[in-house]
C-alpha cells in the first residue's frame, strides 16, 4: 500500500489539484469567458439592450459601430482624458509609495509606530470610491471649504459660482485616485523590499554606500518586478476608471465638471444605459478599450523586462551554440 | 481509503460549484427587489404570503406606498385578500432600467408607475398591458386629453395618470408686496407675463438682495414644454426649436451674469434648492404635485419629524403660517404655460393574465383615477390636482376649499385653467437624453463662456452619441 502510494505520489497530487481548481475555472468559463467572447460578437451588431428589444432582432453591421465610436467627439475626449487623469494620479502615487516604503524598511531610521502609519495610509482604500467622491463633492460645492478657498483667492467669481475649470476637475479626480491608492502601493512595495536578501544591504553599508545609493543601486533594481506589477494593475484600473469621475459628472442632477472628467467606461455606460440603449455601440467601445489596455500592458512588459537577465540568457544561448558548433567541428 | 478521499473531494467540489451557481441564480431573481422591501425576496411571486395573493409594485416615488396604504385602509375586503408589496423604489435612470428588464422577464411587477420623462417609454414596452386588458373602465372625455394621448400606443390606452400636472410660477407674496408693491396674483401675473418683464422684475429684486430663481436650471421645464417640435421625429430626424432654446439660454445667462440667481449652477433637487424655499429666492417653477409634495414640506424652518435616515422632516403640525415661508406663496401662470410630470399607472401583461391579480391592480388604478368620490377625498387630503375633469370642476367651485400654503388661494381654479392649455405633443421617449444635453449646454454657455452656436451644436452632438440611428 505504502509503496504504491509512493510510486503514484506525484501524479496523484496534480490530479487532486486540478479537481480543486476546477470550480473556479468552470465558473470563470461560463460567467466570464463566454460573455467576453459575446462582447466581440455584439460589437459587430446594432443590438439594443435585451429589454428594449426582447426578440433581439439585431443586424450585423460590420465595423460601423467602430467607425462611429472612433469619430465620436465624446469618445475621443474620453480617450485622452482617461489616461491623463490616471498619469496625473499615478506619478505622485508611485513616488509617495516608494519614499514611504524606503523609509519604513530602512534599518537605520527604524520608524516607530509603523503599524499605525501603515493603517492610516491604507485607510482611504477601504472606503468605497463613491463615498470619497461624495466627500470631495461636498468640499467643492458652494460653502465647501475648497470652494470657499477658491472664492477667497478670487479663482471663482463669487460664492454663487461653482468651480467649473475642467483642469480643476481632472486634478480632483487624479488626487482622489492618488490618495486612495498610494497606501496600497506602499504595502506592496514594502513586501517587495522585505523580500530582498538582507545581506545585500549589509554588504552595501559595509562598503560605505549612502542611503540613497543603496536605494538606487540595490532596492530599485530588485523591486522592479513588483513595480511592474503595480504599474500594470494600476494602468488597467486607470483605463477602467469610472466611480470617482462619475461622481463629478452625473449629468442631470449636479453637473459640476460634466464632460471634462468623462472616461471611457463612463462613455460605455452612457451609450448602453440611456438614449437608445445601444449595446452594440457600447461593445465596440469596450473592444477598443480592451485593445488599448492589452497593447499598453505589452509595451510596459517589454520596456520593463529584466535587461541583464535577457542579455545573460542570450549570451548563454550563444555560447551553447558556439559550444555545439565547436563540438560538431571536433567530430 | 483513496476512493473515500476521492468521493469526498468530488462531493465537496460539486457542492462548492453548485452553491456558486445557486448564488448566481438567486441573484438574478432577487436583483430587482430592494433590501428594505420585505419577505418576498427569493420567493416565487405567485406564492401567497399567508393566504393572500401578492401584488408586486414598482415605483419611483415614496408617495406610492402611502397611496396604497390609504387604499387598503379604505377597502378592508381587499386588504384581507391581497398583499401589496412595494419591492422596488428607485430613482430615474436606475428605475427605467430595472422596470424595463423585469417586464421582459419572468419577474415582472404587477403594478408600476411612471413619471412623465419615461411614461411614453414604458407605454411602448413589451409586457405592459393595455388598460382595456386590465379592465379599467373610464370615460375618456372626462380627462385632460394630453395626459391620455401621452401614453397611447397604436390606439391603445396603456396608462392613466391620477394627476394632471400643469405648471405654474410660485412666488413669494411678501417679497412682491415689499419690493414690487404687488398685492394680488393678477397684478403679479401682469408683471411676469413675458420674459423681458421677468428679467425686469429680477433686476428690481436684485437691488434688494433677493434672487429671482434658485439656479440656472430652474426655467428648463417651462421652456422644454413649450418647444414647437419634438426633438426626434418618426423617421429619427433630429429637430430643434432653435429660437426657443436660444431664448432659454439667453434668459438664463442674463440671470446668472447679473447675479440674479441664488446659485450659478444646477440646483434642482439639491440642498441649495430646498434652502431657497425658506428664504431669499423669489420664485419657483413648480406644478401641481410640486406644490404639495416638494415646496410645502420644505419651506418651513422648524421641522419636528424625522425620516428613516434620521433627517429632519416637516410634520403636519409644522405646516403653519409663520414657520419659514409657509403661507407666503402665491401661484400664477407666469410667462408661459407648461406642464411638468404626472404619475402614470400601469399593469403588466402578467397581472392582466391572472384574474385575481387583474382585479386588485384595476382596483387601485380605478380608486385613484376613475372613482369621483375617492379622488375628491384624495385631492382634499393631499392638495394634489387630479386628472378627472368632473372632479376638478366640483372642487374648483367648492368655496370651502382653500389652500393655507398659498395664503388662501384656491389653486384648483388656477390649475383648471392651466391644464386646458397644456400640449404634450412635443414629448418623445428620448427626452431624458435631451434634458441632459440641454443641461450640459446651459453650463457651457452660461458658465464656461462657450458661444451660442457651440452650445446649440453640443445638443445635437450629445444626442447623436446617445441615440443610435439619429439623423
Amino acid at each position: 500500500m505504502a509503496s504504491t502510494a509512493k510510486k503514484r505520489g506525484k501524479l496523484e497530487k496534480n490530479h487532486w489539484g486540478y479537481i480543486f481548481i476546477a470550480p473556479f475555472f468552470l465558473t470563470y468559463l461560463i460567467f466570464q469567458v463566454v460573455p467576453l467572447i459575446d462582447t466581440f460578437r455584439y460589437a459587430l451588431t446594432d443590438a439594443k439592450a435585451w429589454y428594449m428589444d426582447p426578440e433581439q432582432a439585431y443586424n450585423f453591421v460590420g465595423i460601423d459601430q467602430f467607425k462611429f465610436v472612433v469619430q465620436d467627439q465624446f469618445f475621443k475626449d474620453a480617450l485622452w482624458q482617461t489616461p491623463l487623469m490616471w498619469i496625473m494620479g499615478f506619478i505622485p502615487q508611485l513616488g509617495f509609495a516608494l519614499l514611504l516604503a524606503a523609509w519604513f524598511t530602512n534599518e537605520k531610521i527604524r520608524v516607530k509606530g509603523q503599524g499605525f502609519f501603515k493603517v492610516v495610509f491604507y485607510m482611504p482604500n477601504i472606503m468605497t470610491a463613491a463615498t470619497i467622491g461624495a466627500l470631495f463633492l461636498a468640499f467643492i460645492r458652494p460653502n465647501g471649504f475648497i470652494h470657499n478657498f477658491c472664492v477667497a483667492i478670487e479663482y471663482v467669481k463669487n460664492e454663487k459660482y461653482p468651480i467649473i475649470s475642467p483642469w480643476f476637475g481632472r486634478g480632483i479626480v487624479a488626487f482622489i485616485n492618488f490618495w486612495m491608492w498610494y497606501g496600497q502601493t506602499m504595502i506592496v512595495l514594502i513586501a517587495g523590499i522585505l523580500g530582498i536578501n538582507p545581506s545585500f544591504f549589509e554588504a552595501a553599508s559595509i562598503d560605505g554606500a549612502s542611503g540613497f545609493q543603496t536605494f538606487r543601486k540595490i532596492t530599485l533594481p530588485l523591486i522592479r518586478p513588483i513595480m511592474l506589477y503595480s504599474l500594470v494593475t494600476s494602468l488597467i484600473g486607470g483605463f477602467q476608471m469610472f466611480d470617482v469621475p462619475n461622481m463629478f459628472a452625473v449629468g442631470d442632477t449636479h453637473a459640476v465638471f460634466g464632460p471634462a472628467v468623462s472616461t471611457i467606461v463612463m462613455y460605455i455606460k452612457r451609450v448602453a444605459y440611456s438614449g437608445t440603449f445601444s449595446v452594440g455601440r457600447a461593445c465596440a467601445a469596450s473592444v477598443i478599450l480592451f485593445a488599448i489596455t492589452a497593447v499598453c500592458s505589452l509595451i510596459l512588459f517589454w520596456a520593463m523586462r529584466d535587461r541583464d537577465a535577457a542579455k545573460a540568457a542570450k549570451a548563454a544561448k550563444k555560447r551553447a551554440k558556439e559550444l555545439a558548433a565547436m563540438e560538431g567541428g571536433n567530430i | 481509503m483513496n476512493t473515500l478521499k476521492r468521493v469526498l473531494t468530488g462531493t465537496l467540489a460539486l457542492a462548492m460549484s453548485a452553491s456558486m451557481l445557486a448564488a448566481c441564480g438567486g441573484d438574478d431573481s432577487s436583483a430587482s427587489s430592494t433590501p428594505g422591501g420585505n419577505n418576498s425576496t427569493g420567493t416565487n411571486d405567485s406564492t401567497a404570503s399567508g393566504d393572500k395573493t401578492v401584488i408586486k409594485v414598482y415605483t419611483f416615488t415614496d408617495e406610492t406606498q402611502g397611496m396604497i396604504n390609504d387604499y387598503l385602509a379604505a377597502n378592508p375586503d381587499v386588504a384581507a385578500k391581497y398583499d401589496f408589496q412595494v419591492t422596488l423604489e428607485a430613482k430615474a435612470a436606475d428605475y427605467i432600467q430595472k422596470v424595463s428588464a423585469a417586464l421582459a422577464g419572468d419577474d415582472a411587477p404587477d403594478l408600476f408607475v411612471a413619471d412623465a420623462d419615461y411614461a411614453q417609454l414604458f407605454a411602448g414596452l413589451e409586457g405592459t398591458a393595455t388598460l382595456a386588458e386590465l379592465g379599467v373602465d373610464f370615460d375618456e372625455n372626462d380627462y385632460y386629453a394630453y395626459m391620455l394621448d401621452f401614453t397611447t400606443v397604436d390606439g391603445n390606452r396603456m396608462a392613466i395618470s391620477h394627476q394632471a400636472a400643469p405648471g405654474a410660477v410660485l412666488y413669494r407674496t411678501d417679497y412682491a408686496e415689499q419690493y414690487l408693491g404687488v398685492k394680488t396674483p393678477e397684478e403679479m401675473q401682469e408683471k411676469l407675463s413675458d420674459w423681458d418683464k421677468f428679467k425686469a422684475v429680477a433686476d428690481e429684486l436684485k437691488k434688494n438682495d433677493i434672487a429671482m430663481v434658485s439656479g440656472i436650471d430652474e426655467l428648463k421645464r417651462c421652456f422644454m414644454a413649450n418647444r414647437n417640435t419634438a426633438w426626434v421625429d418618426a423617421d429619427m430626424n433630429y429637430q430643434i426649436d432653435e429660437a426657443l432654446i436660444k431664448q432659454y439660454l439667453e434668459v438664463t445667462k442674463y440671470l446668472a451674469d447679473n447675479d440674479e440667481v441664488a446659485y450659478a449652477q444646477n440646483t434642482q433637487w439639491n440642498p441649495e434648492w430646498y434652502e431657497g424655499m425658506k428664504e431669499k429666492v423669489f420664485c419657483y417653477f413648480g406644478c401641481t404635485w410640486y406644490l404639495h409634495y416638494t415646496i410645502k414640506p420644505n419651506c418651513v424652518v422648524n421641522m419636528s419629524g424625522k425620516d428613516a435616515d434620521g433627517n429632519k422632516v416637516a410634520t403636519d403640525a409644522d405646516l403653519v403660517e409663520g414657520n419659514g415661508s409657509f403661507g407666503k406663496w402665491g401661484m400664477i401662470q407666469g410667462p408661459m404655460p407648461y406642464f411638468w410630470g404626472g404619475t402614470w399607472w400601469y399593469g403588466s401583461d402578467k397581472a392582466a393574465a391572472d384574474p385575481a391579480k387583474k382585479e386588485a391592480v384595476a382596483g387601485v388604478i380605478e380608486y385613484y383615477t376613475c372613482n369621483a368620490e375617492t379622488m375628491t377625498a384624495y385631492a382634499k387630503k393631499s392638495g394634489d390636482f387630479v386628472s378627472k375633469k368632473s372632479v376638478v370642476d366640483a372642487i374648483k367651485s367648492d368655496e370651502a376649499f382653500k389652500n393655507p400654503f398659498l395664503g388662501g388661494q384656491n389653486h384648483y381654479e388656477f390649475f383648471a385653467q392651466a391644464a386646458a392649455n397644456v400640449n404634450a405633443k412635443t414629448m418623445s421617449k428620448y427626452d431624458d437624453t435631451f434634458n441632459t444635453a440641454v443641461n450640459d449646454a446651459t453650463t457651457k454657455y452660461v458658465l464656461e463662456g462657450a458661444s451660442m452656436d457651440d452650445a446649440i451644436a453640443y445638443i445635437k452632438e450629445y444626442a447623436m452619441s446617445n441615440i443610435e440611428g439619429l439623423k
